[in-house]
C-alpha cells in the first residue's frame, strides 16, 4: 500500500515528466487547479486517466471524470487514496 | 508574379550592385521567368519575373514616360483595365499593356494616395527620382510578403523574402527570441518583428516611405473597419445574400484577368467549391482544378473533392501525400516559408503547387479568406457560446453546445465533462478585449518549456507580450460587435501573418504558382465586414450568407456538410523511423548541438508519443515548433548560404544597366 506522500510524489513526477517537459520549476501547488494553470489541457487529462488506470492500477469510470478528482495534486491524490482502499 | 529585391542607399550613396543580383536570384522560384535590374546612384532595384500578363513587354523594372520612376512589384493589379483607361483619358501614355506599368502612371497622376486606387494583391518597390525617395508598398491583407533591414551605414535593404536580404552578406542571422515568444502564443510573429533579429515586415496595408535623408515615416492606408456593434445597417437577409453573390462573382471575374491559363483548387470545402463553381458556370468551360489527397484517412477528403469535380465535370487532378512524404518535404517548407512552423499543413500544399506547375499551369485560384471573411471557423462559434453561456453561468444546458463543436471533442466524447471545465476558464471575463482567443492562447507556456533556458530569458513575460499586441491592434475595436473582434485577430494575425504566406504565396510560390484570393478582394471584406452578426452565423450555422448566397451552384452534400478543418499529419512525420533530415534534427545530439531546446525535455517528448502512437494538440504543435525551428537554424543560422534541395527551372535572362 503506497502512502498518500507516495502517491503525491508519483503524481507529480508523472505531471512534471509528461506535461511539463521536466521542468519541476513549472509545476502547480498541490492545491492548484491544473486547467487554470494551463498545466494540462484535454487531451492530457486523458493521459492522466491513462497514467491512473496504468501506473497505478485503478478502475476509473465515466462518472469520475470530474474535476473534484482530477484537477490538483490534492484532488488525485485524495481520489487515488479512496481507489486504492477500495472506496 | 514575382520576387523583388533591392538597395536604396540615402544621401547619393553608391549602391552595391553586385549584392542586388545575388539578393535577387535567391528568389529565383518566385520567377523563373526573366530577370531585370534597374540601377542609379543611390538606388538598385531587382527583380524576377514569373510571366501571367502581357508576356512580350511587361518586363520590370519598369519606368514612366521620363525615366524618372521606377516600379519593381510582385502581384496582380486586377483592375488594371479599368485604371489604365482611367489614366489614359486624364493624358497618360502608356508604352505596355501590363497591369506594372498602371502603378507608375497612378502614382503620377494621384501622389501617394495612388495605392487606394489598386484591386489587387501586391508588393512594390517604386523609386521616385525626381523626389529621390523609395516607397515600399503591401496589399491590404498581406497576400504578397516583403520585408526591410536597415544596415548601420543606412542602407536600407528590401525584398519579397527575408532569404534575399541574408544573401547582401552585411546581415547576420540570429534567431529573434522575441519573435519565437509571439509565435509561441500567437502562432505567429506580430509586424514588423519576424523570426530574425533586425529584420522587420512591412505590415500589410501600410507604406514605407524612405527620404534621401534616410528617414522613415510609416503609414497604414487600409486597415479592417467594422461597424459599431449597436450601429447595423437595417437590411433584410435577402440584400446580404444578393450583394454577396454579386460582389463575389465580380471578384472572380476580375481575378480571372491573364494571358495564361488559370486554374482552381478544390479542397474539399465550400469556399474552394464556390470558386470553382463561379469560374465554371461564368468564365472557362474548360476548367482545371487540383486536390490533395491524405494516404491517412482521417486527414483525407477527396470523397468531397472528386464529388465537387465531377458535379462541375473540371479536369481534375489530385496529388496524394503521406507522412513520409511531408517529413520530406518539411526541410523545403521551412527554407521557403523562413519561419518556425506549428504544422506541417504547408507541406502537402507544396506538393500541390507542384502538381499544378507540372500540368503546365501558373496561376490557381483557392478559396482562402471565406472562413475570416465570411465566419467560417470553430473559434467564432466557441466564443459565441461561451458567451452564451457566460450570460447564465450556472446553467447547465447553455455549455451542451459546445458538444459537437470541436474535432477533440467529438473524439473524446467520455471527456466531455472535464471539456466543460475547460472552457469555462475565464468563462465570465467576457469584456476581455482577446476574449475569443485567449483560450488558445496559454498554449504559449507549454510552448516556451520547449526552449532552452537561455533563450526563455530573453523572451518577454505574457503580459508584455499582449501589451506589444494591443499596440499593433486597432485601440477602437472595443466598439465592434464581439464576434468581429474575433474576426478581427483571426484575420489580423492568423491568416495575414500565417495563412497567406506560410500555407500561401510561400509554398505557391516555391513552385512558380501564383494563387489568387477571390474572397480577399477588399470589396469583399469590406462589404462583408458591415454583414449584421446574426445573419453571418445564424444560430450555430457558420458561413450563413454565403452558403444561402451559392447554394443553388453546388450539391447538397457540399454545402450542408459538417466544416471540417484542413489538417496534416505531423508526429509520425518525424518518428525515429523516418530518413529526412527534420527527424535527424530532432534527435538528442543535433538539439544538443544548437542549443535552442531544452533537449532532454523534447526527448522525452518525442518518446513519449512515440510509445503512444497518438499526441495532443498541444504536443503536435511543440514537436512541430522544435522541427522546423530546427531546420530554420539549420538552413539560415548555421549555414551562411540559403540552401534547397529543389530549385525551380531558371531560363531567360535580361540584365538591364543604366
Amino acid at each position: 500500500m503506497k502512502t498518500d506522500a507516495e502517491i503525491r510524489d508519483t503524481i507529480r513526477k508523472f505531471v512534471i515528466e509528461n506535461f511539463l517537459m521536466g521542468d519541476g520549476s513549472a509545476m502547480p501547488a498541490d492545491d492548484q487547479s491544473f486547467l487554470e494553470t494551463g498545466t494540462i489541457d484535454s487531451i492530457g487529462a486523458l493521459e492522466l486517466v491513462e497514467f491512473l488506470e496504468g501506473a497505478l492500477g485503478i478502475q476509473v469510470k465515466d462518472t469520475d471524470l470530474v474535476r473534484d478528482n482530477l484537477d490538483s495534486v490534492d484532488n488525485l491524490a485524495r481520489f487515488v487514496g479512496r481507489r486504492l482502499v477500495g472506496g | 508574379m514575382c520576387g523583388v529585391s533591392g538597395i536604396y542607399a540615402p544621401r547619393f550613396a553608391p549602391v552595391d550592385r553586385a549584392a542586388v543580383v545575388r539578393m535577387t536570384r535567391t528568389l529565383v522560384h518566385r520567377g523563373p521567368d526573366e530577370e531585370g535590374f534597374h540601377f542609379a546612384l543611390g538606388i538598385g532595384l531587382g527583380h524576377r519575373r514569373l510571366s501571367i500578363v502581357d508576356l512580350a513587354s511587361g518586363q520590370q523594372p519598369l519606368c514612366n514616360e521620363d525615366r524618372t520612376i521606377w516600379v519593381a512589384f510582385n502581384g496582380e493589379i486586377f483592375n488594371y483595365l479599368e485604371l489604365r483607361r482611367d489614366l489614359v483619358a486624364r493624358g497618360h501614355q502608356f508604352s505596355t499593356s501590363s497591369d506594372t506599368e498602371t502603378i507608375v502612371h497612378a502614382y503620377e497622376q494621384f501622389g501617394l494616395q495612388f495605392v487606394e486606387h489598386l484591386n489587387g494583391q501586391f508588393a512594390i518597390a517604386l523609386w521616385d527620382e525626381r523626389a529621390r525617395r523609395l516607397l515600399l508598398v503591401r496589399d491590404r491583407v498581406g497576400i504578397r510578403p516583403l520585408f526591410h533591414a536597415t544596415l548601420p551605414c543606412g542602407d536600407l535593404l528590401f525584398a519579397s523574402e527575408m532569404k534575399a536580404l541574408l544573401a547582401h552578406g552585411a546581415l547576420q542571422a540570429e534567431l529573434d527570441p522575441v519573435g519565437l515568444a509571439q509565435t509561441a502564443s500567437f502562432w505567429v510573429t506580430v509586424p514588423p518583428r519576424t523570426s530574425f533579429k533586425g529584420i522587420e515586415e512591412l505590415a500589410p496595408g501600410s507604406m514605407l516611405i524612405v527620404d534621401n535623408e534616410g528617414r522613415r515615416t510609416l503609414s497604414q492606408y487600409w486597415r479592417h473597419r467594422f461597424p459599431d456593434a449597436n450601429d447595423y445597417e437595417d437590411r433584410p437577409l435577402d440584400y446580404w445574400v444578393g450583394e454577396t453573390r454579386q460582389l463575389l462573382h465580380d471578384a472572380v471575374t476580375l481575378q480571372l484577368r491573364a494571358d495564361v491559363p488559370v486554374a482552381s483548387y478544390l479542397s474539399g470545402g465550400l469556399d474552394s467549391s464556390i470558386i470553382s463553381a463561379l469560374v465554371k458556370r461564368f468564365h472557362k468551360t474548360d476548367l482545371r482544378t487540383f486536390s490533395v489527397s491524405f494516404a491517412d484517412a482521417s486527414f483525407d477528403e477527396r470523397a468531397y473533392q472528386q464529388r465537387m469535380a465531377h458535379y462541375l465535370d473540371t479536369l481534375h487532378t489530385e496529388i496524394d501525400v503521406d507522412a513520409s512524404a511531408i517529413g520530406e518535404r518539411f526541410s523545403d517548407v521551412v527554407w521557403l516559408a523562413e519561419r518556425p512552423l506549428m504544422r506541417t499543413a504547408p507541406a502537402p500544399l507544396l506538393s500541390l503547387a507542384g502538381l499544378v506547375r507540372r500540368n503546365g499551369i501558373k496561376v490557381v485560384l483557392t478559396g482562402e479568406g471565406a472562413d475570416e471573411v465570411f465566419g467560417g471557423y470553430d473559434i467564432f462559434r466557441e466564443d459565441k457560446i461561451r458567451r452564451f453561456w457566460a450570460r447564465e453561468a450556472g446553467s447547465a444546458w447553455r455549455p451542451l453546445a459546445l458538444s459537437g463543436l470541436n474535432e477533440f471533442v467529438r473524439r473524446d466524447a467520455k471527456m466531455e465533462q472535464l471539456w466543460r471545465e475547460f472552457f469555462r476558464k475565464g468563462l465570465e471575463q467576457v469584456a476581455d478585449p482577446f476574449y475569443s482567443h485567449r483560450l488558445r492562447w496559454e498554449g504559449g507556456a507549454a510552448m516556451r518549456r520547449a526552449f532552452s533556458g537561455e533563450l526563455r530569458a530573453q523572451m518577454p513575460d505574457e503580459p508584455q507580450l499582449l501589451e506589444d499586441l494591443s499596440a499593433y491592434l486597432d485601440p477602437d475595436r472595443d466598439r465592434w460587435h464581439p464576434s468581429c473582434r474575433a474576426q478581427y485577430l483571426e484575420m489580423t494575425l492568423f491568416m495575414s501573418c500565417y495563412l497567406l504566406n506560410s500555407q500561401g504565396d510561400r509554398m505557391m510560390m516555391g513552385e512558380s504558382v501564383e494563387g489568387r484570393v477571390p474572397f480577399l478582394d477588399h470589396r469583399v471584406i469590406e462589404f462583408a465586414a458591415r454583414i449584421p452578426p446574426r445573419y453571418k452565423i445564424r444560430g450555430l450555422n457558420e458561413k450563413y450568407v454565403l452558403k444561402r448566397a451559392f447554394a443553388d451552384l453546388l450539391p447538397r452534400e457540399i454545402v450542408e456538410r459538417p466544416k471540417k478543418p484542413y489538417r496534416a499529419p505531423i508526429v509520425s512525420c518525424f518518428l525515429a523511423d523516418k530518413d529526412n533530415l527534420a527527424a535527424e534534427l530532432l534527435r538528442r545530439p543535433a538539439l544538443e548541438e544548437s542549443g535552442l531546446f531544452n533537449a532532454a525535455g523534447v526527448d522525452s517528448l518525442l518518446r513519449k508519443v512515440t510509445n503512444k502512437g497518438v499526441a495532443s494538440e498541444r504536443d503536435e504543435m511543440i514537436i512541430a515548433t522544435v522541427a522546423s525551428t530546427q531546420l530554420l537554424n539549420h538552413h539560415y543560422i548555421r549555414a551562411r548560404s540559403p540552401r534547397r534541395t529543389v530549385v525551380a527551372d531558371c531560363t531567360g535572362e535580361r540584365v538591364e544597366l543604366t
